[in-house]
C-alpha cells in the first residue's frame, strides 16, 4: 500500500526525452499519461520499472528508494506493448508465472488465473499458446499476467488500445471498478484521449521532456494550459487558426490575416486578452463547436458566417465537414442523416464563447 | 481492375493435433472499385479470409474468383494483388523515391518512366516533398502513406490492406481516413480493409463484412449494419458504446403489447402494429437492444419527442470523453449504457429518467438471436 513518488527524473540519449519530471501518484489513484508516440511514455514506465536506468533524480514507492534497485526487487507489475508473452508456454502458465515465482500453491493458482481469465474473456484459451491466439488475445492475457501479481505500483502501457471497441468500453469499466486496481497506484500509457479522459482520476499530458499539463478531465479538456494539449484531445483535431486581435476592450475582434475570416471577441474573454500584449495569436475552435446551420435556421449567441463544403465525409458516429470560411479552412461535426456536395454554400454557426487563444510563439493559453 | 467472387470458401488449420475452422462456408463478392471492409473481433478469420485472397495461404474448401477466373491455384504473384501491412520494411539506407522506385527497376521499367510513376503516386500521396529524403526522418503518418506507396507502385488490379492503421496514434487516424478514402476515390481501384475497427471499417468502406466465429454474419452499408443488424452479434459489434441488450418478455394484454425486461419494472413500447405482430408470432422470450445515443436524457430532447417512452435508472459511472458523456445506469439489477452531452455532471446514485422511441428499439429472438423485423 503505497504512493508513487517520482522527482527530478532524467533521461535521454542523444537528446533529453525526459527532462526533471515530477510526479506523484497516490495510493488507489489510476493516472494516465496521454501524448502522442515517440514522446516518452514509455521510457517513463520502463524508468519506474527498472528497465532503463535513470540519469538523474529518484523515484520512490511508499518511501522506499527504488532508484537504483534492480527491476525483480522493485514491487511493480509491467503490461508491455509488445506483449512479452512466453511462447513456449500455454495461456494459463503464462498468466501464472508471476504466481510461480512467488510459489503458490497450486489450487490458489489455479483460481486466481481463472478468475482474471474470465474478467478478460480468454477462460476458454488457456491450454493455448501464444502462436495460436490473435493479437488481441496476447495482449489480454498480458494483461492478466500483470493483473494476478500482487505490486504496490501498476504499469500499464496500452493496455487496452488495439482491441476491439465493445472489449474496450468492458475494460473500462473494469478499470474503473476492478478492486485490485483500486488498492494500488496505477501509471496507465496510452495515445488514446478518450481512454484517457474516461479512465483517469488525474491525467498528465505528456509533450517534449515531460507533463506539460497535469489535472481531471475537464480540466485538461476545457481547460488546456496549451495549443499542443489541445491538438492532442479531441477528435477531429482542433482547429487552430493563426489570428490578429484588434479593436479595444469590449470591441476585439480578432482576424486571419489576408483572409475574410474574423469574429467579433467575447466580452468575458475580451477583457482577460486586452490585458496582455497578444496581437498575434492562434485562435483554437474545436470542431463540435462549429455547427453547420441548417436553411433559415438562427444561431442566438453565435457567430454565423458563409462558407462553402471543400470536403464531406461520414466517418463513424459523425459526418465531418471541412469549410473554406472566408479562405480559412474549419472542420466541423455533423449528424449523419445530412449530406454536402462539394463546393455547396453553408453556413456555420461559431460557438465563440467556447474558443480559445493561444499565443502566437509559446503556445500559452492565454485566457488562463 | 477485378471483381472478386468467393464462394463456399473454407479453411481449416491443423496444428498439435487439433483442427481450428478458421473460415466457414464464406461466400462474399467485391465489385470492380468497391471499397469493403471486412470486420471482426480478433480471432474472427478475417486474416485468414485475406491471406486466401492475396495466395499466401491455401484454400481448404470452395473457390475464390478474380473477373470469373478461378484463382485458387495462382500463386500471389499471378494474381496481381497488392497488399499492404502496417509496417511496411522500407530500405532504410534509400531515400523515399528510391524506396517507391525499387519495385518498378526489378520489373525492368525505364528510368524516365519509373521517375513519372513515382512523382504521380506522390502527388496523389502528398508526400512530394519528402522524397529526397530517409526514412528514419518520416513521421508516423508520413511512414504510412510511403507504406501505401510501396504497395500502389506496382499498379495492382486488387488493393489489400491489413489493419494499416491499427497502431497509429488517434489523432493521426483521423486525417489518415479521410487520406484513403480520398485515394480510393482519384484511383478507384478494388480495396478490400481487413480491421477490428467498427469506426475505421465504417468511415472508409462502402460496404463492410462483418465477421464472428468464422462466419460471415451481415454484408452491409454502414446504415444497413446500424438501423438493421441481422442479430445480436451484429447490434453488439457495430456502434460505439456498444449497445444495451435486456432480456425480455412480451406482455401481450391489451391492444398494445410491450416489452417486459425479465424480473425487473422497465418496460419497452413498441408502435401498435408491432406490437402485434410480435404477438402474433406466438412467441413470448426476446431480446431488446437500446443504442446509448437512442437513450436520452428527458429533458434534453429538442422538440416533440416521437412517440416512445421512458426508464428511470441510477447513474453508476460518468465517463467524460470531452465532446461527450457516456453514463453507466443501473436499474432493477439491470446495467446499460446512455450518451449525454458533455456538460453532463450526474454522478454516482442520482436517479434519472430517460427517454427513447420506439422505433429505435431494436427486437431480436431469445433462441436464434436473429432480428424479429
Amino acid at each position: 500500500m503505497a504512493r508513487l513518488q517520482i522527482e527530478g527524473l532524467c533521461k535521454g540519449w542523444d537528446f533529453p526525452v525526459i527532462d526533471r519530471l515530477d510526479l506523484t501518484v497516490e495510493e488507489g489513484e489510476f493516472f494516465i499519461v496521454v501524448g502522442p508516440s515517440g514522446i516518452g511514455k514509455t521510457t517513463l514506465l520502463r524508468l519506474i520499472a527498472g528497465l532503463e536506468s535513470a540519469d538523474a533524480g529518484r523515484i520512490t514507492i511508499g518511501g522506499q528508494d527504488i532508484t537504483t534497485l534492480p527491476p525483480y526487487k522493485r514491487p511493480v507489475a509491467m503490461t508491455f506493448e509488445s506483449y512479452a508473452l512466453y511462447p513456449h508456454l500455454s495461456v494459463f502458465e503464462n498468466i501464472a508465472s508471476p504466481l510461480r515465482a512467488r510459489r503458490l500453491d497450486k489450487a490458489a493458482i489455479r483460481k486466481a488465473v481463472t478468475d482474471v481469465a474470465k474478467l478478460l474473456r480468454i477462460e476458454t484459451l488457456l491450454d493455448r499458446r501464444p502462436g495460436e491466439i490473435s493479437g488481441g488475445q496476447k495482449q489480454r492475457t498480458a494483461l492478466g499476467r500483470t493483473l494476478v501479481a500482487e505490486p504496490q505500483v501498476f504499469l500499464l502501457d496500452e493496455p487496452i488500445s488495439h482491441l476491439d471497441a465493445k472489449i474496450r468500453h468492458e475494460l473500462r469499466l473494469q478499470f474503473h471498478s476492478l478492486e485490485e486496481l483500486r488498492r494500488v497506484a496505477t501509471l496507465y500509457v496510452t495515445h488514446d484521449y478518450a481512454e484517457a479522459l474516461s479512465l483517469g482520476d488525474r491525467i498528465g499530458v505528456m509533450g517534449h521532456g515531460g507533463l506539460v499539463q497535469i489535472g481531471t478531465a475537464r480540466d485538461v479538456f476545457m481547460r488546456p494550459r496549451s495549443l499542443f494539449v489541445a491538438q492532442h484531445l479531441g477528435q477531429p483535431a482542433i482547429n487552430a487558426v493563426a489570428a490578429r486581435l484588434t479593436g479595444e476592450g469590449a470591441a476585439l475582434q480578432a482576424h486571419a490575416g489576408n483572409t475574410s475570416f474574423g469574429f467579433p471577441v467575447v466580452a468575458a474573454h475580451a477583457a482577460v486578452l486586452a490585458r496582455g500584449d497578444c496581437g498575434q495569436v492562434t485562435v483554437g475552435i474545436r470542431p463540435q463547436h462549429v455547427r453547420v446551420l441548417h436553411n433559415g435556421e438562427d444561431a442566438p449567441g453565435h457567430h454565423v458566417i458563409d462558407a462553402h463544403v471543400e470536403i464531406y465525409e461520414a466517418l463513424g458516429a459523425n459526418g465531418v465537414l471541412v469549410a473554406d470560411a472566408g479562405g480559412v479552412n474549419l472542420t466541423a461535426l455533423t449528424s449523419l442523416e445530412r449530406d454536402f456536395a462539394h463546393r455547396q454554400p453553408v453556413r456555420l454557426a461559431l460557438q465563440t464563447d467556447s474558443v480559445f487563444y493561444f499565443h502566437a510563439d509559446s503556445g500559452d493559453n492565454l485566457l488562463l | 481492375m477485378a471483381a472478386i467472387r468467393l464462394t463456399q470458401v473454407n479453411k481449416i488449420y491443423r496444428s498439435r493435433g487439433h483442427a481450428v475452422h478458421a473460415v466457414k462456408d464464406l461466400d462474399l463478392t467485391v465489385e470492380d472499385g468497391e471499397f469493403v471492409a471486412i470486420l471482426g473481433p480478433s480471432g474472427c478469420g478475417k486474416t485468414s479470409t485475406l491471406r486466401m485472397i492475396v495466395g499466401l495461404e491455401d484454400i481448404t474448401g470452395g473457390d475464390i474468383f478474380f473477373d470469373g477466373q478461378r484463382v485458387n491455384d495462382l500463386d500471389p504473384q499471378a494474381r496481381n494483388v497488392a497488399m499492404a501491412f502496417e509496417t511496411y520494411a522500407l530500405y532504410p539506407n534509400f531515400t523515399i523515391e528510391e524506396n517507391l522506385s525499387f519495385p518498378l527497376e526489378v520489373r525492368g521499367v525505364p528510368a524516365a518512366e519509373r521517375r513519372k510513376k513515382v512523382h504521380d503516386l506522390a502527388a496523389l500521396l502528398r508526400i512530394e516533398d519528402i522524397l529526397g529524403q530517409k526514412p528514419a526522418a518520416l513521421s508516423g503518418g508520413q511512414q504510412q502513406r510511403v507504406s501505401l506507396g510501396r504497395a500502389l507502385i506496382r499498379d495492382p488490379a486488387v488493393f489489400i490492406l491489413d489493419e494499416v492503421m491499427s497502431h497509429i496514434d488517434a489523432h493521426l487516424k483521423f486525417q489518415m481516413l479521410f487520406e484513403l478514402k480520398r485515394i480510393h476515390r482519384e484511383l478507384g481501384k478494388t480495396m478490400i480493409y481487413v480491421t477490428h475497427d467498427q469506426v475505421e471499417a465504417l468511415a472508409l468502406a462502402d460496404r463492410v463484412a462483418v465477421m464472428s466465429n468464422a462466419t460471415l454474419q451481415q454484408v452491409g452499408t454502414r446504415n444497413q449494419l446500424y438501423h438493421e443488424p441481422v442479430n445480436v452479434f451484429v447490434a453488439d459489434f457495430i456502434g460505439e458504446p456498444p449497445t444495451n441488450f435486456f432480456p425480455a418478455e412480451l406482455d401481450p394484454a391489451g391492444d398494445q403489447p410491450v416489452l417486459r425486461a425479465k424480473n425487473a419494472a422497465l418496460t419497452f413500447s413498441v408502435a401498435a402494429e408491432r406490437g402485434q405482430r410480435l404477438a402474433a408470432s406466438g412467441q413470448r422470450d426476446f431480446v431488446v437492444g437500446l443504442r446509448p445515443q437512442n437513450l436520452r436524457l428527458d429533458g434534453t430532447e429538442v422538440g416533440e419527442p416521437p412517440p416512445g417512452g421512458t426508464l428511470t435508472a441510477e447513474v453508476a459511472i460518468n465517463e467524460y470523453v470531452g465532446e461527450r458523456t457516456v453514463l453507466t445506469l443501473v436499474a432493477d439489477g439491470h446495467r446499460f449504457r446512455a450518451q449525454a452531452h458533455a456538460e453532463t455532471t450526474l454522478g454516482r446514485g442520482e436517479q434519472v429518467r430517460l427517454r427513447y422511441a420506439s422505433s429505435d428499439v431494436m427486437v431480436f429472438d431469445a433462441k436464434t438471436e436473429a432480428l424479429v423485423a
